[in-house]
């Protein structure tokens, strides 16, 4: 019997009328008896009124919907999926700020100056569970704390739709997040920093430009490092860091680190549910 | 005596056996003036210990002193906290804790305790400003309630100990000045200015006496039952203050009149996405497949949520709109938040 059913609510509804009418007419019987039996009749007719409130006050606002929920069993199937090792994580020491060639197969799309290359952070190769999060360098090679950095020097052939490819070859590669990145770039590159956060919605989480000049903002955590704290006007909501030559750079690749999002362990996760295709959701 | 405690729960029956057993007793021995009176003392003795039992359930009135009117529990009152591990005084900094605060909010007129969960480390100041949860409260309800009956503190401690959540301060607040008074985190005409109180007052306290980020990008909201739609409906409102937010068991419209209409505009989730271009906030909606009301209406918010918002969607498979299934969704949620959430600094 459902416990948000109507039967089993009409069951105790029943049963505490007739408790009710019990109790009343054995009142006066049952002789010396009588004192337990009144005692134990006003007490069941309470006990019933209260689990008929009960049922009723569940049944309309779905508290315990069935005797499992009743019972604290939610059948929760939560998981936790370890990410799998990077195809370079066995050449990655653990050392830190070690620049490493990065040359997947399909770079050579990616038209670049030079080729990409990246720094993975002290410790990389003992928290083997880790995923990091990364610091997209444009200027570099530099290393951002914490993160991967990716240091590519893109050319005039170089795309934001060619770099869309750049993920997945970096997943594969060495443990990412999916999410929580930052782009490192030169004020020369503030369009094609912005066409990059534009071309991948939700994956990056700040830009920092280092020089002088009024980027347009692009929807993320923006941050400017140039000499001098005044200046041009600047976006509102823009951070102004202060700072020359390698100094700025620094500045720049700390900011931009601390504006990621943390390096974690596989998490914890439920399943999710679809949303209707006609109405999908971003993800 | 706990007012919230199994003890005082168990008197309660008590009495209601005791005044049964009285009106048994004195039927046949006094007239209609003192029978009629015991009849009353059965009921009130009955309708007491059935609130008692709904306050333990739900944390409303966690204390005397919160049933006084007086709010706050008195200092030194610790909220009964749940470490991870055993605490012995020499490795306390080494676990976490519950503080308990009193936010006396400026821009909304309103004062209150809260409560502040600081991660294990917190006092060895390795690291310089954690990112920040505002954790809200269902209604009836209170912060004891994500204390007691969640068991917040032994969630966040085993998430932040295996590495899936980044150490973050926890900040507990109650959402009403009036236990009975649902506000649903708004600003009401005719009531306390809630929504000023939470995104203004709340996180100019914890900047100003707690080592926390102080940019949107550090600071996440989650909440069950009426604190999800809180949850929502701030990082919808406030996506300058709040990067993300957890909502368990929710739904889209707030179950109140505010007194200005905007339950049915601004502080309604709906008409918000079908209106207002939408932010660039994260959202994670959970809730129990057996939660109709609440699966019904996160999937249409789900359905509603354009880009830049990004919605994860999360199920239990049971447990209606229950602790168990609020417990169930604590550590994926949690985890999701830190991995939307900036980093430690």
């Amino acid at each position: 019997m459902s416990l948000t059913g109507v039967p089993l609510i009409l069951l105790a509804v029943l049963a505490t009328v007739a408790a009710g009418f019990v109790t009343v007419w054995c009142w006066s019987r049952f002789g010396r008896q009588r004192m337990l039996v009144r005692t134990v009749g006003v007490l069941l007719s309470e006990a019933l009124l209260v689990l008929s409130a009960g049922l009723i006050a569940n049944r309309v606002d779905q508290f315990y919907p069935s005797w499992a929920a009743l019972a604290g069993h939610t059948g929760a199937a939560a998981t936790t999926v370890s990410r799998a090792a990077g195809r370079l994580d066995r050449t990655l020491h653990a050392g830190g700020a070690e620049i490493v060639p990065w040359q997947p197969s399909g770079a050579t799309s990616w038209h670049l100056i030079g080729h990409a290359s990246l720094v993975v952070p002290a410790g990389y190769a003992s928290r083997r569970t880790t995923t990091f999060p990364v610091v997209l360098d444009l200027a570099g090679p530099h290393s951002a704390g914490d993160t991967v950095t990716v240091h590519l020097s893109p050319s005039a052939k170089t795309t934001a739709a060619a770099l869309a490819s750049l993920p997945a070859y970096l997943d594969r590669d060495v443990r990412v997040t999916t999410r929580g990145w930052a782009i490192v770039a030169s004020m020369k590159d503030a369009v094609f920093a912005a066409e990059l956060v534009k071309s991948a919605p939700g994956r990056f989480v700040a830009l920092v430009l280092v020089g002088e000049g009024r980027p347009r903002p692009c929807g993320i955590a923006m941050a400017v490092v140039r000499r001098r704290a005044a200046g041009v006007p600047l976006p509102p909501g823009t951070t102004v860091l202060t700072g020359s030559g390698a100094q700025a750079w620094t500045v720049a690749t700390d900011w931009a680190a601390g504006q990621t999002s943390p390096p974690l362990a596989a998490s914890v996760q439920l399943p999710a549910e679809g949303v209707p295709s006609h109405r999908q959701a971003t993800s | 005596m706990k007012l919230d405690g199994l003890a005082i729960v168990l008197v309660a029956v008590a009495l209601v056996a005791a005044t049964a057993l009285l009106l048994a007793f004195l039927w046949d021995r006094t007239g209609v003036v003192l029978r009629s009176t015991v009849v009353a003392g059965c009921a009130l003795a009955l309708l007491v210990a059935a609130a008692l039992q709904l306050n333990r359930m739900t944390e409303a009135y966690p204390s005397w002193s919160a049933l006084a009117g007086t709010k706050a529990d008195l200092p030194g009152e610790p909220p009964d906290p749940q470490p991870s591990s055993p605490v012995h005084p020499v490795a306390l900094a080494q676990t976490s804790r519950i503080e308990q605060v009193t936010v006396a909010g400026p821009a909304s007129g309103v004062s209150l305790p809260m409560y502040v969960y600081l991660p294990a480390g917190y006092d060895q100041a390795k690291i310089a400003r954690y990112p920040v949860i505002e954790a809200l409260h269902g209604f009836p309800g209170s912060p004891h309630t994500w204390i007691r009956r969640l068991r917040i503190q032994t969630y966040l401690d085993a998430e932040i100990n295996a590495g899936r959540m980044a150490p973050t301060v926890v900040l507990l607040p109650y959402q009403t000045t009036k236990q009975l008074l649902d506000t649903e985190c708004t600003d009401l005409t005719r009531g306390p200015k809630s929504e000023t109180y939470l995104t203004v007052d709340v996180p100019a306290y914890a900047r100003a006496h707690f080592r926390v980020r102080t940019d949107r990008a550090g600071w996440g909201l989650i909440g069950y039952s009426a604190g999800a739609y809180c949850a929502a409906n701030l990082v919808l409102k406030h996506p300058d203050k709040y990067a993300a937010a957890a909502s368990l068991s929710g739904e889209g419209v707030p179950g109140i009149k505010v007194g200005d209409g905007s339950e049915k505009t601004t502080n309604n989730d709906d008409w918000r996405l079908t209106h207002l271009p939408p932010p660039a906030v994260s959202l994670y909606l959970a809730w129990a497949a057996d939660d109709s009301t609440s699966r019904r209406e996160s999937l249409r918010l789900a359905g509603l949520a354009r880009p830049p918002l990004e919605v994860t969607t999360a199920v239990v498979a049971r447990g209606g709109h229950s602790d168990a299934a609020w417990q169930a969704m604590e550590p994926p949620a949690f985890d999701w938040l830190s991995a939307h959430l900036a980093r430690p600094l």
